[in-house]
């Protein structure tokens, strides 16, 4: 980079941050009190005082401690690297590597969203830790600079010495152009109609009737409590999370936007896309509708596992044409319904009944596509380009039925083609196929010798 | 002859029939420790309880069964494995009961490992990984002979990178 001086960038967070980190303190001790004056038993009129005074101590020794340790913070990015300088006594400094960045998500905590801040997520490959998290900026600054960031880190990947060239998007304003909005009443109705919930529900209304019939309030009690805690976690992953869902694309990749409380801003790069799985449960398979996941290279960065379940759902709920548009857009060329398909054999119907015959494995121009399930429909889309390795399996049961299988391996994640139960020559027909598309001129040479023999 | 993971080409290189030996000596020594374990544990119960005395021959019947069972297996197992070098392929089988043909582009290829044990060292083979992007892949070879790990490792590393490995 030319202009040293425009390159390295010093930022503090935003001051707030204390405030922030003082109502979280507030938060979690007013918490903590409540749940021990209810595990206590009894309430005493002592904890009628204390209860404010733990929320009011929380935000004052929270903001100053808050305020101490923003004064310790700065947010460095020069050529090669981020860098967050932290700490009071013990200082320590993150350092992110351009050419290691992966992703650059936003995200607002409800506390934070109130008061306009947001913290920016920094994933980095490999390693436990490798999730960095500046917290708080405000939230233009937040979105300028992680298009900085993505620049620079396209730069350093490319090469290129143009990392600044471009002007910066005006902040605020919604770069790149707009795929899908998920109406807030869609995921309702979704929500509603996938089978799940109604078991939760079924469950609940079951318990209340049995409690009325044999006069037992106690037990219906209990199964409301569990049934209920079921339609929380339901609707709060599938409802709060999703709410005013809104798909971009930008420069390399698919920005989702999302939530309802708290709202994440996170980018999907079309290179780290390894498959696409698109899920059709049985309801909502009459309207039409699917939900798509997709499985990234280094996905979900650091996060806990259920980080990286997020991180892996790319729509909630789509409609046939929408999905087909984000298969496109993912995995250019490649659709649902190939049309040369090998279906697995009636003689593996002792492995699953009803199931084999649901079960296919195809191939078109870019793309290895394998169907599964009769309830919950599954379809996935692995393509060529990411394709590792082909398997061709059977066990001594198979063996006797004269069934084989087939596996397509990927980088982990939750798509996996594969077929079970084919009849031997569908399943070498089918590895081979995959193989040839892998590496051209790969599979031709065993299939040569094989029919000239 | 649609079988396939007998396809009828030629170009199998099977591995070392010492791979027998080694899993034959390794599961016998094992075999023998646990039973003599179990005997020792057993003659102490059997001293101080009324415990039938003919139980004591139940570990030696299951430790020569054991035995059995690995002389017959090992062999037969040693001699299913095989692979294979194409034009732009590894293949790689297995597996009498339950049987595996995997197939390596050799631009795919991450890294390949060599692992020699003691005994391994000993009897001259080493054991093979390949690894690519995708632990699914899983593709070991055991009981290549040393030349010929350390030639496939480099050929493989070559073939690696001028097809460009990549994710």
């Amino acid at each position: 980079m030319s202009d040293q001086a425009a390159g390295t960038l010093g930022r503090r967070t935003h001051p707030l941050t204390a405030v922030v980190q003082g109502l979280g303190w507030s938060f979690a001790a007013t918490v903590g009190l409540v749940g021990s004056i209810v595990s206590g038993g009894q309430i005493e009129s002592w904890s009628l005082i204390a209860l404010p005074a733990a929320a009011v101590g929380g935000v004052v020794v929270g903001s100053l401690i808050g305020w101490l340790s923003w004064r310790f913070t700065r947010f460095v990015i020069d050529d090669s690297e981020a860098r967050l300088d932290s700490g009071i006594i013990w200082r320590s400094s993150r350092r992110v590597p351009f050419e290691r960045l992966q992703s650059v998500d936003i995200h607002q905590p409800f506390v934070a969203r109130v008061l306009g801040l947001a913290e920016l997520r920094l994933d980095s490959a490999g390693g436990k830790e490798s999730r960095t998290t500046v917290r708080y900026l405000t939230l233009p600054e937040a979105h300028e600079l992680r298009a900085l960031l993505l620049r620079r880190a396209h730069a350093s990947e490319t090469g290129s010495d143009a990392g600044d060239a471009t002007p910066p998007p005006p902040p605020g304003t919604a770069e790149g152009e707009l795929v899908a909005v998920v109406p807030p009443s869609r995921v309702v109705i979704g929500t509603i109609l996938s089978l799940d919930f109604v078991g939760a529900v079924v469950v609940a209304i079951g318990a209340i009737v049995a409690s009325v019939w044999f006069a037992a309030p106690l037990a219906a009690l209990g199964g409301l409590i569990g049934a209920g805690s079921w339609v929380v976690r339901i609707v709060a992953e599938r409802v709060v999370q999703q709410w005013g869902y809104r798909l971009t694309r930008v420069e390399h990749g698919l920005r989702i936007e999302r939530g309802l409380l708290s709202r994440t801003s996170e980018t999907v790069p079309f290179e780290r896309v390894q498959g696409v799985a698109v899920v059709e449960p049985l309801i909502w398979r009459q309207s039409g509708w699917s939900h798509l996941l997709v499985s990234v290279a280094g996905g979900g960065g650091g996060g806990d596992a259920e980080d990286q379940e997020r991180a892996t759902t790319l729509l909630t709920i789509a409609d046939r044409e929408l999905t087909a548009r984000v298969v496109d857009l993912l995995v250019p060329g490649a659709v649902q319904d190939v049309e040369h398909r090998r279906r697995a054999a009636r003689a593996g119907w002792l492995f699953a009944p009803i199931g084999w015959r649901f079960r296919w494995i195809g191939s078109d121009d870019v793309a290895a596509v394998s169907r599964t399930g009769w309830i919950t429909r599954r379809t996935s889309i692995l393509p060529f380009r990411k394709s590792q390795s082909v398997a061709v399996e059977q066990g001594p049961l198979q063996r006797l039925l004269g069934v084989t299988s087939v596996a397509v391996h990927s980088p982990d994640g939750p798509v996996a083609v594969g077929c079970l139960h084919l009849s031997p020559a569908d399943a070498t027909a089918a590895a081979e196929e995959v193989r040839a598309r892998i590496c051209p001129g790969g599979a031709q040479a065993s299939m040569r010798s094989r029919s000239s023999s | 002859m649609s079988d396939p993971f007998d396809p009828q080409d030629t170009g199998w290189t099977p591995v070392s029939p010492r791979l027998a030996t080694a899993r034959i000596l390794i599961g016998t020594v094992t075999v023998v420790v646990v039973a003599v374990l179990v005997l020792a544990v057993l003659a102490v119960i059997a001293a101080t309880t009324s415990m039938p005395t003919w139980l004591l021959a139940v570990p030696i019947v299951l430790a020569l069964a054991a035995v059995a069972w690995l002389v017959w297996w090992a062999p037969r197992n040693a001699r299913s494995w095989g692979y294979q070098e194409t034009e732009e392929e590894l293949l790689v089988r297995h597996g009498i009961m339950f049987r595996r043909l995997v197939a390596v582009p050799y631009g795919r290829m991450q890294f390949v490992d060599v692992e020699i044990g003691p005994l391994a060292r000993r009897l001259g083979f080493a054991k093979l990984s390949l690894h690519t992007a995708s632990t699914e892949t899983a593709s070991t070879v055991p009981g290549v002979p040393h030349e010929e790990a350390l030639r496939l490792r480099v050929r493989l590393t070559e073939l690696g990178e001028s097809r460009g490995a990549g994710v």
